[in-house]
């Protein structure tokens, strides 16, 4: 998932409310996931950036018990 | 040449990072597969949308699904990140849930659009918990 793909959604979903195929109440719900979304995209960027640095650590580790 | 800057990378960084990321919880295949069970739900019940009735069972389970996810990770020690993904799982099952439980009639198109959020993110959350250490 990128922030591109949500905003697309949100942009398509809008449409669909101006246009009458969708109530408030809905939208509004929508509204609210595409939050819930972003926070997603925030946490996994978060999780992965510390699996990126575990790696990295593990890998310094390795090479100084090579160099002792 | 290469190792020595990826070391002079790692040394750089502070000391509570590295301590959070050396430690950090590991791979775990039941919270693996806790979460390929809502994205692959999510994926199949779209089909189900016209049907408003097996909708909102449909919500109902992946909601569970969610809750059980995020139970199942609250306790592992150095597990906050997934338990957050995990939570954000909870509310979005939740809104689709709440949008069946008011009793009026909920929309195919809603349906659809809230299926793609639960399925977008837990298959962003899926991609970060399979790349845990192992």
């Amino acid at each position: 998932m990128t922030l591109e793909e949500i905003q697309n959604s949100y942009k398509e979903v809008t449409e669909l409310y101006q246009a009458g195929q969708i109530s408030k109440e809905e939208y509004v719900n929508l509204l609210k996931g595409f939050e819930v979304e972003k926070a997603v995209l925030d946490n996994a960027e978060e999780l992965e950036l510390k699996e990126q640095l575990n790696e990295l650590i593990n890998a310094a580790i390795t090479i100084a018990g090579a160099a002792v | 040449m290469k190792k020595l800057l990826l070391l002079v990378a790692v040394l750089s960084l502070n000391g509570c990072a590295l301590f959070d990321a050396y430690n950090m919880a590991t791979y775990d295949s039941a919270e693996y597969a806790l979460v390929n069970k809502i994205r692959t739900q999510s994926e199949l019940s779209i089909n189900e949308c016209k049907n408003s009735m097996k909708s909102q069972i449909n919500f109902i389970d992946m909601h569970y699904a969610s809750i059980e996810l995020r139970n199942f990770s609250q306790y592992l020690p150095n597990n906050n990140d997934v338990y957050k993904l995990s939570g954000n799982l909870v509310d979005l099952t939740k809104q689709g849930v709440e949008a069946y439980d008011k009793g009026s009639t909920v929309s195919e198109i809603f349906c659809k659009f809230k299926l793609q959020q639960i399925n977008r993110s837990a298959e962003t959350a899926q991609k970060a918990i399979g790349n845990k250490p192992r």
